[in-house]
């Protein structure tokens, strides 16, 4: 009578550790994909970063020199917070963004991500809503050396030879330190109309410890130069508030945005 | 006063001519052209008020003609251009040849995708609009990636569907696949 008890608690420990393995299951953060030019496209996959919290500003502008001397500036900035298990906040003030199709915007785009959750919220303080999108986290392999192994990236469907990157040591950027790397690319003579070849090239200097690039200089001809640089930064834990959507704001699955009919 | 009588040849060409015009009838034709000349005389002769407002009528209507061609010009211009999804559309969906590339990785980074509607303005270029408000020109919706590595891309315009609502606009949107 007395082994009656005992294969009920086997029974019991039997189902609990299967509940506890399938959750594990379910919350398991699978790995970033190593290269996703090589990869096909994953928009929902956010980077998960935790134990690393910090606050900083980062500044892109663009400098545009056109053929009579004229200079056009353009300037957007991110306030970014991330919190030691890994929630972000980002705060995009975008002018405008310069291209073959300028866009001009003049408007400020804030977006949580709490990967808990698994959601990404995005607020639109003018009818206090929170716009809502399912987000897959995933984890970056913690290497602190760029990813050489997979070759130049491969540009898809683009008309323009790129090197493979080149590492350029470490410095300290901002008091962080910082591991750098640069390619250089080139639209052959020809391909895009163009009489001689156009030569362009991208440098990032990665922190290593805010795992976040915290200077970039990217170089095109045809678009001017833009500088990046992450300033005002802070490795303290931000406010547990900027991570959560406001009381006073009404949370809306995002939807396919109706385009035209053809 | 008595006068002479004529010279015996003049009296008897005298009494020829008052024979031959004894004889003869009125034209028609003469009276004809006596009317058309009376009647042009007295258009000549009218009011200057008249030709005035017959000239203003006159101006007036080809006015209206003009601005009637135009109106059907501009209708047509405007129907080519949504048939045709406007000048962003023949570029949408095609891969930009910007500096860096979207899937240029040497680090890891973080981007977000945005969906932000956006006219066509006179200077020729996008801008984003107030989804609520009044627009007379296509509106568009441009897809922008914004990543932590500075850089900042227009992905693709996309004519909005104008038969919905505000064009199928709610503002800035992520960007769902």
């Amino acid at each position: 009578m007395a082994s009656r008890p005992r294969f009920s608690s086997l029974l019991v420990l039997f189902v609990a550790l299967a509940a506890r393995a399938h959750a594990d299951d379910a919350t398991a953060v699978p790995e970033c994909p190593a290269s996703p030019a090589a990869e096909q496209p994953t928009p929902n996959n956010v980077r998960l970063v935790t134990g690393s919290p910090y606050s900083a500003l980062g500044i892109s502008q663009t400098v545009t020199t056109l053929p009579d001397g004229h200079r056009i500036v353009r300037r957007n900035t991110i306030r970014q917070w991330r919190d030691s298990d890994g929630r972000t906040r980002s705060e995009f003030s975008l002018s405008s963004i310069g291209g073959t199709r300028p866009l001009e915007l003049n408007t400020t785009v804030t977006v949580i991500d709490d990967p808990e959750v698994r959601e990404r919220y995005l607020l639109q303080p003018a009818n206090k809503v929170a716009v809502t999108m399912p987000i897959v986290p995933c984890r970056v392999n913690a290497g602190l050396e760029p990813d050489l192994s997979v070759g130049p990236p491969r540009p898809a469907g683009l008309p323009m030879n790129v090197t493979a990157p080149v590492k350029l040591g470490e410095r300290k950027v901002n008091g962080e330190t910082a591991a750098g790397s640069r390619v250089e690319a080139t639209i052959p003579a020809g391909a895009i109309g163009n009489e001689q070849p156009i030569n362009m090239s991208a440098e990032q200097w990665y922190g290593k410890d805010l795992q976040v690039v915290v200077e970039a200089t990217y170089r095109d001809p045809r678009t001017g130069e833009t500088r990046y640089k992450l300033s005002d930064i802070h490795r303290t834990e931000p406010d547990a508030r900027l991570f959560r959507v406001p009381d006073n704001y009404t949370k809306q699955p995002a939807v396919a945005p109706a385009r035209k009919r053809r | 006063m008595k006068t002479q009588d004529p010279h015996p040849h003049l009296a008897q060409l005298l009494k020829q001519y008052a024979r031959d015009l004894a004889q003869s009838a009125p034209s028609t034709d003469l009276d004809a052209r006596i009317d058309h000349l009376v009647a042009e005389h007295s258009q000549m002769s009218a009011p200057a008020p008249l030709r005035r407002r017959r000239r203003a009528v006159f101006y007036a209507a080809a006015a209206a003609f003009a601005a009637l061609a135009i109106g059907v010009g501009i209708f047509i211009g405007m129907r080519l251009e949504n048939l045709r999804g406007g000048p962003a559309a023949a570029q949408a969906g095609a891969h930009d040849t910007l500096w860096p590339p979207a899937d240029l990785t040497m680090w890891p980074t973080d981007s977000v995708s945005f969906k932000i509607p956006a006219e066509y303005s006179a200077k020729g270029t996008l801008v984003a609009v107030d989804p609520d408000s009044k627009h007379g020109s296509t509106r568009y919706w441009i897809d922008v990636v914004v990543s932590n590595d500075g850089t900042f891309r227009i992905e693709q315009v996309v004519p909005a569907d104008p038969t919905q609502k505000n064009g199928g606009h709610d503002g800035v949107a992520p960007k769902v696949q």
